[in-house]
């Protein structure tokens, strides 16, 4: 099973995808927002991030472009609400920004899951 | 002989007389030579010099005696002239005169008679100011500077004074002239005395007769004070539509038929000027007329006889009917209190203030001042008294009588543009005022009726003269109620814009919200459905759950799309196609009750739009004209056609006025709408369906569409009267798509002009998403679920489909085989695979010639929208 770090300034949505990945065998870390989730990967790296987009202290984009070009090789999964600017060109922007998966909220657990699987087994 | 020749002759002789002078004197001179011999002796040289010498001298004798001549021809002229002027003005009938700086130099004789000379010895050099009254001397003065200037003075009339000291009326008139080879002034003069004096004359016989008549017409009245004994003519019955019978011969005559307002008033005058307080009584009062309305009445008298200790006897006066003036001052008056409250800054209590000044002017307890919406719905906006229960139905919080159901007095007025009068109790609803009398008159300009004014229940009823005031106080509120209404409606779309503005910020800020709350509830509950025992109730309450996290997120992306908060992406687009599209998708799902009529007029005209949210526009507004008809069937007619603004054959938005629109009608025969539901149709969660049938959104989605377009909407409907919904688009003009401005447009293929996609994927879900995403993009498509089916087409007919997106991993041809095999039957064919894989295998994919493009599973609208473009237009 794989590391896992889920960046979410939702406590609900956080604790549910922590809930339903930990329930497949994944070890779950969590932060609620970039920031945090910046910090927590360099001290305890993981296989994948999945990261909401719009969040207080330093927002979804910019923590995929930072992590991104500190560890290159690294798979991010976006997730996102939207914001009331809509929400199509934020996730696509995230894609372009380095996400490897995109998933507009609310998502079927099943959709996360398979992406999470395809993404740990594409090495 | 020609004068030319003759001169020239003339040169030639003087030249040869004076040669031959010249030589005789040469001769004289030296005796030794004769005339011959120095003639013959001389050399060529001499010769020209002498004949030049002898010519120059002719030349000169020839000038002066031509100057000379020419002087004397110009005085005969002159002399001639001024014999012919003088002939002339003598034989004027009128005085002339011609001076010079104001001092005479000629008169005729006919001046000279008028002020009463012999000769014009005695007038010569006279000054002619002496000779005109002071008040007219500058008048004069100024036309005779004037006349220098080469103008001819129009008639003036003055007064001058003769030499007997007799002053006559003249009128005078003044040119420029040249007199005697000087500028001078001639001036003709007409005695006029007798003409004015006529005039006068006439004026004043004008004046007299008028007194004389106006005093026939005046009632007369004769009261013996002692006995009260009173004496009306008949002429003061008639002014009250009365007989001399019917009046008697009491002061209870007059005193029943006085205004009750004035009797005090007069009664007070009365006995102030039988007390000799005051010289005269003299009093404007209102007195009742036989047919029950109030006329104004000058009333004079005085006393005419006294007894020996001063106590009045006898006192007479007449009635004068004023009313006429009266009128005429009170409309001005109140014409003057109506455009004070139209400039005053409370426009709120605008319609209020001119109700109460219009219902007291005419002294009707009643009144109603409504306007007319652009529906011809009447909408009241103001009652006397205030807030009185009219009927009708509340509109935005105000009063509204939709056209065909108001009451027929309204209607009357309102579409025949006419006044209506009548003074019987009128027929009504019970919740309309008990009307025992009526006048209305349409507020109009230009022919539109803007409104109307109504008073009712004046007790005396109302009059011809009413009915006079009223139209020409809504004529003259007609213009400033018009550009009232103008902003109003202004005012009113700004509002809904602002509304719409308002909910849509709101929208997209709780959107984000909203979707962390259904991930949550989402997410866990089917969390919670793994655990739940199979076997019970627990997971077919918790599928509903899901379910209903569902609706909610649909909800959520409508109400991104009717706040406009939606990415937008416009392109240029044939509208036609996109609406015939439209209506093919919408055919099936129309039962046959309902006929639909489609009048696709737009050829291959083109907006700036998103194919896929004009196709949502089409597709919304049918289907509420369908359900408007669920019931009884009906004709659903979906329209499109362009409108030039310089041949408007349809009102359009104000807005709109100027530019080439496209029109797009969506109408049915069905139930309609009341002004109520109306004026909420474009509310967001406002619907008329029963819960769970709509989500009240469907308009508002419209609206936002419609808006983001450019465009404006506007939507006519009655009960039971069906519902027409008109969409203008301005037209994206192929100018200004070719021009620069819209660069890069020039490129793109019409999206409108819809390709055939075919979409194969083994799996059902996929193939159908991607066929409604495709198919909202207007594009036609055909689903496979496997791709040998796609080959046998395409091996017919190699031109069968314009794109395929194709599933990379399928069970019996893959991805990449399928586009091998299609290249070799149509090179030109692109392909776009769908992978749900990132990472090496799909971009080792876009290697291939014809793979143009990778979609993502799970893909959005968007991101297939921007593929397909990409490939088909090479849009970016």
């Amino acid at each position: 099973m794989a590391r896992i770090l889920v960046i979410d300034d939702d406590n609900e949505v956080r604790e549910m995808i922590c809930t339903l990945l930990a329930r497949q065998g994944h070890e779950v870390t969590q932060a609620a927002d970039g920031q945090a989730g910046i910090h927590s990967y360099r001290n305890h790296p993981v296989d994948l991030i999945i990261t909401d987009l719009f969040m207080p202290v330093k927002e979804g984009l910019e923590t995929i472009v930072d992590l991104r070009r500190e560890f290159p090789n690294l798979r991010i999964i976006a997730i996102s609400g939207g914001n009331r600017e809509g929400m199509g060109n934020y996730l696509r922007a995230a894609e372009l920004c380095g996400a490897s998966r995109i998933f507009h909220k609310p998502f079927k657990n099943t959709e996360l899951l398979e992406a999470v699987e395809e993404l740990l087994s594409a090495d | 002989m020609p004068p030319r020749i003759r001169i020239l002759l003339l040169f030639a002789l003087t030249g040869v007389i004076a040669w031959i002078g010249d030589s005789l004197i040469h001769t004289l001179l030296s005796p030794n030579h004769s005339f011959l011999k120095h003639t013959l002796h001389l050399g060529p040289v001499q010769m020209v010099v002498k004949t030049l010498g002898a010519l120059l001298l002719g030349a000169l004798v020839v000038l002066v005696d031509h100057t000379r001549r020419a002087k004397r021809i110009a005085g005969e002229k002159l002399a001639a002239q001024m014999d012919l002027y003088r002939t002339v003005v003598d034989a004027s009938p009128d005085c002339v005169l011609v001076h010079r700086e104001f001092r005479v130099i000629y008169t005729n004789k006919r001046a000279l008679e008028f002020f009463g000379l012999e000769s014009i010895g005695a007038f010569k050099e006279a000054f002619i100011f002496n000779y005109i009254l002071p008040q007219y001397q500058s008048a004069v003065g100024l036309r005779a500077e004037r006349a220098l200037q080469g103008e001819t003075t129009p008639l003036l009339e003055i007064k001058v004074r003769k030499l007997d000291g007799e002053v006559r009326n003249v009128a005078v008139s003044s040119t420029g002239m040249n007199w005697g080879g000087e500028p001078a002034v001639l001036t003709f003069m007409r005695d006029i005395t007798e003409e004015v004096r006529n005039k006068r004359d006439l004026v004043a016989g004008r004046e007299r007769l008028q007194l004389a008549l106006d005093a026939a017409q005046d009632g007369v009245w004769d009261w013996n004070i002692p006995t009260g004994r009173m004496i009306y003519s008949e002429s003061w019955a008639k002014m009250l539509g009365l007989e001399l019978a019917e009046v008697g011969n009491t002061l209870d005559t007059w005193r029943r038929l006085i205004h009750p307002d004035d009797y005090l008033r007069a009664q007070t005058l009365v006995d102030n000027h039988l007390q000799g307080f005051v010289p005269n009584y003299e009093i404007e009062v209102r007195m009742r007329h036989r047919r029950g309305h109030y006329i104004w009445i000058l009333d004079r008298g005085r006393v005419v006889e006294r007894d020996e200790n001063g106590d009045p006897l006898r006192m007479t006066g007449t009635h004068r009917n004023i009313t006429a003036r009266k009128e005429a001052e009170l409309a001005l008056e109140i014409r003057n209190s109506v455009a004070e409250v139209f400039l005053s800054e409370e426009k709120e209590e605008l319609y209020q203030q001119i109700m109460d000044i219009v219902g007291s002017a005419l002294e009707s307890p009643l009144g109603l001042f409504a306007t007319i919406d652009e529906t011809r719905n009447l909408r009241v906006m103001a009652t006397r008294p205030v807030h009185a229960q009219a009927g009708g139905e509340t509109m935005d919080g105000i009063l509204t009588f939709e056209k065909g159901t108001m009451p027929e007095i309204f209607e009357q007025v309102i579409n025949r543009n006419r006044y209506i009068i009548q003074n019987e109790p009128l027929e009504m609803d019970n919740h309309i005022f008990p009307l025992e009398a009526v006048l209305g008159v349409p507020i109009s300009s230009r022919d539109k009726v803007l409104g109307a004014i109504f008073v009712g229940n004046k007790t005396a009823g109302y009059t011809p003269a009413d009915r006079a005031f009223l139209e020409s106080l809504a004529g003259y509120i007609a213009p400033i109620l018009s550009s009232h209404l103008h902003s109003e409606a202004q005012e009113a779309q700004l509002r809904q814009a602002q509304k719409m503005e308002a909910l849509g910020a709101l929208a997209g800020g709780i959107a984000h919200d909203f979707n962390n709350i259904l991930q949550a509830i989402m997410g866990f509950t089917t969390l919670a459905l793994e655990d739940a025992d199979p076997e019970g109730t627990i997971p077919g309450d918790l599928e509903r759950v899901i379910r209903a996290t569902r609706r909610g997120q649909d909800l959520v992306q409508r109400i991104l799309l009717f706040s406009r908060r939606e990415e937008q992406k416009h392109v240029a687009m044939e509208i036609q196609k996109v609406v015939n599209e439209a209506v093919n998708l919408l055919n099936p799902s129309i039962p046959a009750t309902i006929e639909i009529k489609a009048d696709l007029a737009a050829g291959d005209a083109l907006i700036l739009g998103d194919p896929s949210q004009v196709s949502q526009i089409v597709l919304n507004l049918a289907t509420n004209a369908y359900h408007a008809m669920e019931e009884e069937g009906g004709i659903l007619g979906i329209s499109l056609e362009k409108v030039d603004p310089r041949q408007p054959r349809m009102a359009v938005p104000l807005d709109m006025e100027n530019m080439d629109l496209l029109v797009l009608t969506i109408s049915d025969t069905g139930v309609g709408m009341s002004a109520q539901v109306r004026s909420r149709l474009f509310d967001p969660f406002f619907t008329t369906k029963e819960v769970g049938q709509g989500t009240g959104l469907g308009m508002s989605v419209v609206h936002g569409i419609v808006k983001a377009h450019g465009g404006e909407i506007e939507v006519q409907s009655e009960l039971e009267m069906g519902t027409t919904v008109t969409v203008f688009f301005p037209e994206l003009r192929e100018s200004a798509a070719d021009g620069e401005e819209v660069a890069g447009l020039e490129t793109t293929v019409p999206m409108g002009s819809a390709r055939h996609i075919v979409i194969v994927d083994d799996e059902q879900d996929i193939t159908d998403i991607g066929k409604a995403l495709l198919e909202r993009m207007g594009h036609r498509v055909t689903a496979l679920n496997n791709g040998r089916d796609l080959l046998e087409q395409v091996e017919a007919n190699p031109d069968f489909c314009d794109l395929v997106i194709s599933d990379l991993t399928m069970p019996q041809i893959t991805g990449l085989q399928l586009a091998d095999r299609l290249a070799t039957l149509n090179p030109r064919l692109p392909l776009m695979l769908i992978t749900g894989m990132s990472g090496k295998k799909g971009e080792d994919a876009l290697a291939h010639p014809n793979i143009k493009g990778l979609v993502h599973k799970p893909f959005g609208g968007d991101q297939l929208r921007t593929m397909v473009n990409t490939v088909l237009y090479g849009e970016h």
